[in-house]
């Protein structure tokens, strides 16, 4: 029986006495029941405050190991003085139940009540919240209401943490028979096949940093990947805290008119023309890449002193909205705002927005893409290919990474030398870390006025055709 | 509920108001702490005792003076 307590002492709230009585009734007179349903219960599941402390006595024997009785939960109560009159509170759960059957309807009943006890609290601290005006934009308010109804939210689904082997296996075999069966990969591709062969695809609510020294093509190789994930029907969420929406576009674009290559070595439309005027033949190709990425899953977010909070809210958005969002990119980590009245270092606070990411990708269940720049080390150093602790200074970046991926193209600062070798444009894709995967050099080449990256073997002063 | 089930109920009430009984002679007085736990434990463990061991545990109590206890309980009055 569901019940709405109306009194003047208690506001109007979710919660089923009955049921509570029913639960504390059986689980006295049935204590080999509760190791069945202890992870799914806590006081907060009690409405009734003497039902919440006859919970806490059962509990306190169980964890202790005692005999679980009337006898032994009263002699619990008279000791701790928790209940006026605990004999009469007790002898009312005797006459509460019928069977040991109801016991498991009986605690749904609770959780769901708890539950949405939580998220009335949720919303009664939101209009709290603007009522008394505790925020100074509205995207803080958007931003803190979100974070309130998720953790409201969010503490129902643990009861599912333990899993026995054969769950763990089962979940295993049927992602081996989808792999097999070409349905799903096991993480998601980006379309370069030698990162897709390193990484075997980037795997859910993993967080992946790619870094490097400016101009070396992240930003590039980030909407590179967009791209190609949202060409086979996938949602991808940029957040650009430097670029605006048209800067991508023009770039998303642009990258595309790499295809339409003249049997001479020439493009029948350079990022010049596209940013001139284009003749009727380039326009109508320009039209075409238009057309071709007008449907692509997208969704950009270009907005400048973005925090955490707001990244998060904003993804939380689209991905209930696009169930299909299956990749986050974030451009990028240094340009992510600071919690107001934080006093930690910088450091510590880099620190704490890239474990939140990572929580984020966790949370969202896909991999997100943090851009991140090194430090001016590298530059200091003969060997400018960076490492590991050229990322030491910003935080734990590399602990709280699954993956770590920098960029180095030795034309950046060796041109001349890059010339003689004919290394021109060449990438070295470093994997510095991989928690499910090897470690290694992935090379690609970048075409830059095109803003394109290429497999290797595709290089364009390779014979056409 | 079943007539044995419903016995089972019945016996843990009774229990709980014979042990709310003896508690109320540790409050006057007229009992230790220790002989409440003893009763206490006697009739959580009523299953597990023969009648004999019961009587044993609980038969003690015989000797005390109730009626001291009335009057006690009248004075206070």
């Amino acid at each position: 029986m569901s019940t709405m307590v109306d009194s003047q002492e208690r506001p109007l709230v979710p919660c089923d006495i009955d049921a509570e009585r029913r639960v504390l009734g059986i689980l006295i007179k049935h204590p080999h029941l509760i190791d069945s349903v202890i992870d799914r219960l806590s006081p907060s599941h009690f409405f009734e405050p003497q039902h919440r402390v006859i919970f806490e006595a059962i509990y306190d024997i169980y964890s202790k190991g005692g005999r679980i009785s009337y006898t032994q939960v009263y002699n619990q109560l008279r000791k701790s003085g928790a209940l006026p009159a605990p004999d009469e509170a007790l002898i009312r759960l005797t006459e509460a139940y019928a069977s040991e059957v109801e016991l498991l309807p009986s605690v749904e009943s609770l959780v769901e009540k708890e539950a949405k006890r939580r998220i009335l609290r949720a919303a009664q601290e939101i209009q709290k919240m603007i009522l008394e005006e505790t925020e100074e934009k509205l995207d803080d308010y958007i931003s803190k209401a979100q974070q309130l109804i998720f953790e409201a939210t969010n503490v129902a689904q643990d009861a599912d943490e333990i899993k026995d082997l054969m769950t763990v296996l089962n979940k295993c075999y049927v992602r081996l028979v989808e792999r097999r069966e070409g349905k799903k990969p096991y993480g998601l591709p980006v379309r370069f096949p030698a990162i897709d062969v390193m990484t075997t695809g980037f795997k859910n609510k993993d967080l992946i940093i790619l870094a490097a020294r400016p101009s070396m093509g992240k930003t590039s190789l980030a909407l590179n990947f967009a791209v190609n994930v949202a060409k086979r029907g996938l949602g991808v969420l940029i957040f650009s805290l430097e670029m605006d929406d048209e800067q991508i576009g023009d770039r998303i674009v642009v990258s595309e008119f790499f295809r339409f290559r003249r049997p001479d070595g020439g493009y029948e439309i350079t990022p010049m023309d596209y940013s001139t005027k284009l003749n009727e033949r380039q326009f109508e190709l320009a039209q075409s890449i238009f057309n071709e990425m007008y449907d692509l899953p997208i969704f950009v977010i270009d907005k400048r002193g973005m925090t955490v909070n707001d990244i998060r809210a904003k993804a939380r958005k689209v991905k209930a909205e696009h169930p299909n969002l299956s990749l986050i990119i974030i451009d990028y980590l240094q340009l992510i705002k600071p919690p107001a009245g934080s006093n930690k270092n910088w450091a510590l606070v880099v620190g704490d927005i890239v474990r939140e990411i990572r929580d984020l990708a966790g949370e969202l269940d896909l991999p997100i893409i943090l851009l991140s720049q090194l430090n001016r080390s590298v530059e200091s150093r003969d060997n400018k290919k960076p490492v590991m602790s050229d990322l030491r200074d910003s935080g734990n970046i590399e602990e709280f990474a699954d993956v770590v991926m920098f960029l180095y193209r030795e034309d950046y600062y060796y041109p001349e030398l890059a010339k003689e070798k004919g290394t021109e444009g060449l990438v070295e894709v470093i994997f510095a870390k991989q928690r499910k995967g090897p470690t290694g050099i992935a090379k690609l080449r970048f075409i830059r006025e095109f803003t394109r990256f290429i497999e290797e073997t595709d290089r364009p002063d390779a014979p056409v055709g | 509920m079943s007539a044995i089930a419903g016995l089972f109920e019945e016996t843990e009430r009774l229990k709980l108001r014979f042990i709310r009984a003896y508690e109320r002679l540790y409050e006057l007085g007229r009992i230790s702490a220790a002989d409440l736990d003893e009763v206490i434990d006697a009739l959580d463990r009523m299953d597990e005792l023969s009648k004999e061991e019961l009587a044993a545990k609980l038969g003690k109590f015989r000797e005390l003076d109730l009626d001291q206890g009335k009057e006690e309980a009248r004075g206070g009055k």
